[in-house]
């Protein structure tokens, strides 16, 4: 209950002092958590462990200027549009995979002309996207654009670097078709017996169903608690007639079109490094029905074990998840 | 025997109509209320969904609150409560339709109905005391409850003609005409209503199909509670002596009161409902005002309001308010002795943590400036499921040492055994901390370390002195005349020692003790700069925080989950 306070302690610290320091929006410990579960490591192509962090050091060093300019479809500036942008600005500490760690600048839209731009900034490299829920980059058909400013990954880079303001990158925003729209899966959670199969239709909450009508199926096992409380637990996910896709991040427009599986299995022995009883499953689901949606699973494996099931499913049979 | 004459297809034949006949009608009108707290309504069993059916009965009656509080408003609520939401006949606002729930009418055929000659009447049965409801026409498809969830819906059921009730039940029955839905909603299975309470009272009501009048069919009983909402959870509170001063009053050592938590009923005890899981959640507050009249109007806007949030979204466990003795004076007086006090509060929350008994599964949440006191009971030794610190104003070093997070500038800020650093290096308890890097609050608590901490009153300061060597390096100077040194790390973390890094509840970046960090700053929080979100704005734009909460805790949550449909 500090929210008022605040207010008249901001007021008050601005005729105190200058030198309050405001947070930065970085990423999070559960972010980290994430990339690490899945074993990301960014590639370091000709990098040898004994000078990586001092590469990380020097990337994250290099100094990052982007003008950038939001148009609509009929090519007019769009003003006051928010701009997401994410720059890779940190290095790990511990230093650790994946290595970089990353800042959102807080507040940024489009001026009257459409046109935004950063500078004074320093980075190994920005991640640019420009989209909502109704718009999207009709030239990119993404969610987001990369631009890479370390010298070694100049190469890497599919557009120009927006340095000079007379050449800005531009983003063409479009209204998405009626095919890109998707409808929301919400399921909560839905309890996993123990050494059973579990069917889950991607429109019931809350409860399995029948296999015969499931998009998934669940099987999950866990063996009792050693002396430090671990326990080994494993869940296989099948998907009948379809396919699933483990993810790093859930950062893009479109659902891949190949690379599905017809399983996947995941867990941990009791004995292993990293070991967790909550898991989160980024992933990608063809159903039987020909349906894309992507989908995270919040595998919690303790007293009562469950899988909370939220994501989007595009109900046309495209690929686009806005 | 005479079956024996037959062949196999005949006998087969004759079973079957047999079974047929045996078998128990099915019930053509059922009325049904979420008695599982799953967030859906089935009067009855769906095929291949092994979705339970919501049925009530005596011992297991369905609970809901009285709705006598003022949601009046776009945001937030009213104070005091000149104008109860339940006293009048319309939906007050987003916020107010959380204290609303759904009623269900199934019927085989409504279609097959005359509306001209067709009417509902809810009427209650038997009861101790009557209770009494008042009902809306629902309007929100498939009797869903996303009138909670997403803002649109919300704003439809606000709106004619579904926001004009159609009648209370209270000793008078309400009849409503089968002409009050529309062609369309009668096609379906399923007919809507909302209701609020009233008046308190234990009963059953009945629903019951008329035709010219006459009663042709009624529904089985829904067993229905209605009480007060702070008979839902428990509270206790911890009060500080009078006569102990703030640390910085004493010439000598401070002397440290005793405290404990006794229980506080304010008027309506705590009844444990039926549902009752072995889940505990302990709950405890921030910052605030303790005078009676502000005292009890943030525990309803705050408190209360996350504990219908956590009800909504299916938990069934216990919650329990801790309430310690906060000062806050004309809004922005009395950080510091309040953050003194929270570290001598923590010993009671260990203590009332401790004699619960050991078969609940104890899980424990503080907002802002609570996360010292919490902080400071795991450092004692709390043991429990999962303690989850929310946008917390106590030092992220503290519970991570590592250099990354010290703020540029300020590593040269006095250091000292008794500093915040590796405040807490070990636990049993898995942290968890829910952060905002936007939240306004830490441009004043940044304020409060750089400015006012080494402040002590008017006629107080403290001081860094390193080459002292009786102590800690610490002293708390009265004007020229007295300086002591100060030996207890609680008064010198609250009054002395500036933090180094940015408070937890500002940092995600914070690892050592902590588990996970969780930004509110994204979607699906979205908590821009609102340090109290999560209660101050609708449900429709937070549900999902709520389960955030449920998630960190493992236990299982309703949809409208971490998906943030509403953002």
């Amino acid at each position: 209950m500090m929210h008022r306070s605040g207010i008249t302690a901001l007021i008050l610290s601005v005729a105190l002092t200058a030198c309050v320091t405001t947070p930065e929006d970085t990423y999070s410990t559960a972010d980290l958590a994430l990339l690490q579960e899945r074993g990301w490591e960014p590639n370091f192509d000709g990098i040898t462990p004994a000078n990586l962090e001092a590469h990380v050091r020097a990337e994250i060093a290099t100094p990052i200027v982007f003008h950038g300019l939001v148009l609509d479809e009929s090519s007019n500036p769009i003003p006051d549009h928010p701009v997401s942008i994410v720059v890779f600005d940190r290095v790990l500490s511990p230093f650790q995979s994946p290595f970089f760690g990353w800042t959102t600048l807080q507040g940024i839209r489009t001026d009257r002309d459409g046109r935004f731009s950063l500078t004074d900034l320093r980075g190994a490299a920005v991640v640019v996207s420009v989209g909502d829920r109704d718009y999207w980059d009709i030239d990119e058909g993404r969610a987001q654009r990369v631009y890479h400013y370390s010298t070694w990954r100049l190469a890497e880079n599919e557009h120009m670097l927006p340095v000079d303001p007379q050449s800005p990158a531009v983003f063409h925003l479009d209204r998405k078709p009626e095919r890109a729209r998707t409808t929301l899966v919400r399921l909560g959670s839905i309890t996993l017996p123990l050494d059973a199969q579990t069917g889950i239709a991607l429109n019931r909450p809350r409860y399995p169903v029948e296999p015969g009508v499931a998009d998934l199926l669940l099987h999950f096992t866990r063996e009792p608690a050693n002396v430090d409380g671990r326990f080994s637990w494993r869940l296989r996910i099948t998907t009948p007639d379809g396919g699933i896709q483990r993810v790093q991040t859930l950062f893009t427009d479109q659902a891949p079109a190949e690379g599905y599986l017809q399983q996947l299995d995941i867990g941990y022995e009791a004995s292993a490094q990293g070991w967790n009883h909550r898991v989160d499953i980024p992933c990608f689901v063809l159903t039987g029905e020909g349906h894309y949606a992507s989908l995270v699973l919040r595998v919690r494996t303790l007293e009562t074990p469950f899988v909370a099931v939220s994501g989007k499913l595009n109900p046309h049979g495209e690929r686009y998840l806005d | 025997m005479w079956l024996s004459h037959w062949n196999n297809v005949q006998r087969c034949l004759v079973l079957l109509v047999l079974l047929v006949l045996a078998a128990p009608q099915a019930v053509a009108l059922v009325a049904a209320v979420d008695q599982n707290g799953d967030g859906l309504v089935y009067p009855s069993a769906i095929a291949g969904y092994h979705a339970p059916v919501d049925r009530t009965s005596s011992d297991r009656p369905f609970l809901f609150w009285l709705n006598d509080d003022q949601d009046d408003l776009e945001l937030y609520e009213s104070w005091p409560h000149t104008a109860p939401d339940n006293a009048d006949d319309h939906p007050g606002s987003l916020r107010d339709l959380e204290d609303i729930t759904r009623i269900v009418i199934e019927h085989d055929d409504w279609q097959s109905l005359d509306p001209a000659v067709t009417q509902l009447r809810l009427a209650w049965e038997a009861g101790d005391d009557t209770p009494v409801i008042r009902l809306w026409r629902s309007g929100i498809p498939r009797c869903s409850r996303s009138y909670l969830e997403e803002t649109v819906i919300g704003q439809r059921q606000l709106a004619s003609p579904y926001r004009e009730s159609v009648g209370v039940v209270a000793q008078q029955a309400l009849t409503l005409p089968l002409s009050l839905w529309t062609a369309a909603e009668r096609e379906r299975q399923w007919l809507c209503l909302l209701f609020e309470g009233v008046q308190a009272g234990v009963a059953t009501l009945q629903v019951s199909l008329l035709i010219n009048e006459e009663v042709v069919e009624t529904s089985p009983p829904i067993h229905l509670v209605l009480r007060p909402v702070k008979s839902f959870y428990e509270r206790v509170a911890v009060h500080w002596p009078e006569e102990y001063k703030a640390p910085w009053g004493y010439f000598r050592n401070p002397p440290v009161p005793e405290l404990h938590a006794q229980p506080e009923a304010m008027g309506v005890p705590f009844e444990r409902p039926w549902y009752e899981t072995s889940d505990v959640i302990v709950w405890v507050h921030g910052w605030i005002p303790q005078d009676p009249e502000n005292y009890r109007r943030t525990l309803v806007f705050s408190f209360e309001t996350m504990w219908k949030r956590l009800w909504h979204q299916g938990f069934r466990g216990r919650v329990i308010h801790f309430r310690w003795p906060t000062v806050k004076k004309l809004e922005m007086f009395g950080l510091h002795v309040s953050e003194y006090r929270a570290y001598k509060s923590a010993s009671a929350l260990n203590e009332y943590i401790h004699q619960l008994p050991d078969e609940l599964s104890v899980h424990v949440t503080t907002h802002s400036l609570g996360g010292v006191l919490l902080m400071e009971a795991i450092k004692q030794g709390l043991t429990a499921e999962q303690a989850l610190f929310q946008v917390s104003a106590v030092a992220a070093e503290s519970f991570d040492s590592d250099d990354s997070l010290v703020i540029p500038g300020v590593s040269e800020s006095p250091r000292s055994a008794l500093g915040h650093t590796g405040y807490l290096t070990e636990t049993k308890t898995p942290i968890y901390t829910a952060y905002n890097p936007a939240d306004i609050t830490w441009m004043g608590w940044n304020a409060a370390q750089r400015v006012t901490k080494p402040l002590a009153g008017v006629t107080s300061r403290y001081v860094w002195v390193p080459e002292d060597e009786s102590g800690s390096g610490v002293r708390l100077n009265r004007w020229w005349l007295h300086s002591r040194p100060v030996d207890d790390p609680h008064e010198a973390m609250a009054g002395a020692i500036p933090a180094r890094s940015q408070a937890l509840g500002a940092e995600g970046r914070v690892s050592g003790v902590v588990e996970a960090a969780y930004n509110l700053h994204h979607p699906p929080f979205g908590f821009q700069s609102d340090h109290v979100a999560m209660w101050r704005w609708n449900p429709q734009k937070v549900l999902p925080y709520s389960n955030l909460i449920l998630d960190v805790f493992n236990i299982p949550y309703n949809d409208a989950g971490l998906s943030g449909s509403d953002q």
